[in-house]
């Protein structure tokens, strides 16, 4: 009897000592998502009543999913995540290899491509106001339009370069922390695979596809799920040089959450959307992980 | 009898003699003295003047008074948020904050804004001296009173106005191939029709020659602001009433797809071929900066903005624009223009009520509203500081008047509170005209369906 107390508690202890960061956690991050839930379900718009209103059931959720807006904005969201990510990955592994070996003031251009990366995204997009603006920006007014392009046009106020204007935003400011943890990947394999590759003749291009990239491939999953987050959060930049328009051409989630919270005060609708950019979130990574799992054996 | 007739007389003029005393006396040295050491919550957006107010109003207050006065500033955006999600939350964190006109309707019918009657009428806080029959009409009672009751005391307001290169519009060469062209005399526009065809004049290409000169990039007649934006809206409002068009009628039923107004759009979104191909993109900055850059002729913004082209060895078009009242439609010659009403009001729930409404009448001063108009930072509310010399001497004189005008034709499209829904309509119109302006929707299609967006929210379903 004795003996089983004492087992009891050996189970116990262990639960106790996280107890309180499992409460701390439970409290700031299911309490704020069952709050969601909750206000989804009710018929909270100030702008239409300047009060909260009452129990409306699933609702919010027919409206959310019956608006155009709302697939526009998703549809734009995974564009931009399907052309930046890769992009994004490419040129950082290709300038990871570049600064892979030595060469004389190797640490400072390390530092230097960094920059995009460090700066806030206020300040990123802010820049690239200033360079791209219709025709007073830097860049337009003094390359742009010398050699004859965006005459008649202008990049943040066309529907298509707008998008892409976005697109490469991202990228410029993205590339260089994927190099950076790229280069540190590449710095931490091991070196007896590689000579013995060397030994028996391999080509680069057969190092790199039997070697380098499944060894990196862990890497790649991890930074793939950090920055496919990150893009379908993607807000500062749009909010700042073309506030989601021309239209509602660079309109993504975020800008899409922002306008049904803080410019049309629906907060029910605006939970309902929450929550539906949750589940489908969680269902992609869900995916995501599964696929990595099984594909490249990692986790 | 004759001792009656004594204490009557005494307790008269003992009457006579504290009724002006008080009257006189009061300061807000002694109406503040219960409220010394109270800390008060200001929150506003950081723009020029609000950059100012330390220097004009909050040092001299807190020295006098005795109440310290915690002052944020933010972005439009950010400063929105804090404010609205203070007020529906009912914290109270915030005692006193600007209400812009089409917040009035969630604000007001949301019970957030606390009614300032009853500290008028009370001779401890109220400042006999404030002079509120100062404040010029119609932009005093459309901002600040609210179904009978006064919300708030203002010490500026924005609004916009016509600005024009006096220096093309008086070159002898341009005025006489203009006065072939068109067949009158070129002016700074008064007209509609004038914008247009001094836009339609203006718009020349690199290589062609303006006053004399060959011009090195495209020049434009006009720089319109297009960018999916509130100011945008604003801004487009103002050809929408004057074409005789308005966003409701008298029952509250939104009117956004009528005739006047389709015409009017369709005559603003005429001009977007004379405007540089950024409009799209283009706030109230932006066109400030094409001013400055010195590529277009004429545009229409918010009066604010014509100070910093003013400044001598700054701007290389200081002394050379010319500024005037939103022009009209020659059919209905109706003078129109849409101001912010900006209204700095006290929260319902803040915890030091008496002690901000002393704050707000020390800022709604003759000389601090002096201040704010010599300093060039918004268009004072105030009859007696339109007529001082300071002004009507000052090098910005044409600035000024340009601003009384427009104040005098003033439009509060939805400073009224029954324009419930409004934050939902704006969002939905400033994504209309964005797209009517590249083209993606015609001003049909775009009105159309921004009317079935209104009638939506505004009329609900049953």
């Amino acid at each position: 009897m004795r003996e089983r107390t004492q087992k009891s508690k050996v189970e116990i202890y262990p639960y106790l000592l996280i107890a309180p960061s499992l409460f701390a956690l439970l409290l700031l991050g299911a309490y704020p998502f069952i709050y969601s839930v909750v206000l989804s379900l009710y018929d909270i718009n100030y702008a239409a009543t300047g009060t909260a209103g009452h129990f409306i059931g699933l609702k919010n959720y027919l409206e959310i999913l019956g608006d155009y807006a709302f697939w526009n904005s998703m549809l734009l969201t995974t564009v931009v995540a399907l052309i930046a990510l890769p992009l994004e990955f490419l040129i950082g592994f290709v300038v990871a290899n570049l600064f892979n070996r030595e060469f004389m003031g190797r640490k400072v251009a390390v530092s230097l491509i960094l920059i995009p990366s460090v700066l806030a995204p206020v300040l990123v997009a802010l820049i690239w106001k200033f360079l791209l603006a219709g025709t007073w920006g830097l860049l337009t007014y003094g390359f742009f339009n010398k050699i004859g392009l965006f005459k008649d046009s202008s990049i943040f106020g066309s529907p298509g370069y707008a998008l892409i204007a976005i697109v490469a935003i991202d990228i410029w400011e993205w590339a260089p922390f994927s190099a950076l943890v790229f280069l540190a990947g590449l710095q931490s394999l091991p070196v007896r695979p590689f000579e013995a590759a060397a030994v028996d003749g391999a080509s680069s291009w057969q190092v790199l596809r039997h070697h380098t990239l499944p060894m990196l491939s862990p890497l790649f999953v991890i930074m793939g799920f950090i920055r496919l987050i990150d893009l379908f959060k993607i807000f500062d930049v749009i909010f700042i040089t073309t506030g989601g328009g021309p239209g509602t051409s660079t309109e993504t989630i975020s800008i899409f959450l922002l306008r049904k919270t803080f410019t049309q005060w629906q907060l029910g609708q605006a939970a309902a959307l929450a929550v539906i950019v949750f589940v489908i979130f969680f269902a992609l990574c869900t995916i995501f992980f599964r696929i990595a799992q099984r594909r490249l054996k990692v986790f | 009898m004759e001792r009656i007739l004594k204490v009557v007389l005494v307790f008269g003029l003992l009457t006579f003699l504290c009724f002006p005393l008080n009257a006189f006396s009061w300061s807000y040295k002694e109406a503040a003295q219960p409220y010394k050491g109270v800390t008060i919550r200001y929150i506003t957006e950081d723009t020029p003047i609000n950059l100012a107010l330390k220097e004009i109003a909050i040092d001299s207050f807190e020295k006098e008074t005795g109440i310290k006065v915690a002052w944020e500033r933010y972005p439009f955006s950010i400063l929105k948020q804090k404010c609205e999600m203070d007020l529906f939350s009912k914290a109270g964190y915030y005692d006193c904050m600007k209400m812009y006109s089409f917040m009035t309707a969630m604000w007001i019918n949301g019970g957030h804004v606390l009614g300032l009657d009853k500290f008028l009428k009370n001779p401890k806080l109220s400042n006999p001296k404030l002079g509120l029959e100062d404040f010029s009409q119609p932009i005093w009672d459309k901002m600040t009173l609210k179904r009978g009751s006064r919300i708030g005391l203002v010490y500026y307001n924005y609004a916009p106005i016509y600005y024009g290169r006096k220096d093309l519009l008086n070159h002898p060469a341009e005025k006489e191939a203009f006065k072939k062209k068109y067949g009158y005399d070129m002016a700074p526009a008064k007209t509609w029709d004038q914008v247009r065809d001094i836009a339609e004049f203006f718009t020349r290409k690199k290589g062609e020659t303006l006053a004399g000169e060959v011009l090195a990039d495209n020049f434009y007649g006009i720089v319109l602001m297009g960018k999916r934006h509130e100011s945008t809206n604003m801004i487009w409002m103002d050809w929408v009433y004057t074409f005789g068009g308005s966003l409701l009628d008298k029952n509250n039923v939104p009117t956004i797809n009528s005739q006047e107004n389709i015409a009017a759009t369709e005559f603003w979104k005429s001009l977007w071929k004379f405007s540089p191909p950024g409009t799209a993109e283009y706030d109230y900055v932006d066109i400030l900066m094409s001013l400055l850059q010195g590529i277009a002729a004429q545009t229409i913004n918010w009066a604010d903005f014509a100070f910093p082209l003013e400044i001598p060895g700054k701007s290389k078009l200081a002394g050379r624009m010319a500024y005037g009242p939103i022009p009209v439609d020659p059919k209905h010659q109706i003078g129109a223009a849409i101001v912010e009403g900006v209204v700095p009001i006290i929260s319902s729930y803040s915890k030091s009520k008496e002690a901000t409404f002393l704050f707000l009448q020390w800022l709604s001063e003759k000389q601090i509203e002096l201040k704010v108009a010599q300093m060039g930072l918004a268009s004072p509310v105030r009859k007696a500081v339109w007529k001082d010399p300071s002004l009507t001497s000052s090098p910005f004189a044409a600035i000024y008047s340009a601003m009384k005008e427009s104040l005098d034709n003033c439009v509060l499209v939805y400073g009224d509170p029954n324009f419930l829904g409004w934050p939902m309509i704006n969002d939905y119109l400033s994504i209309t005209l964005s797209e009517i302006g590249t083209g993606k929707k015609t001003v049909k299609e775009g009105l159309d369906a921004a009317q079935k967006e209104a009638l939506r929210v505004m009329i609900p379903k049953k």
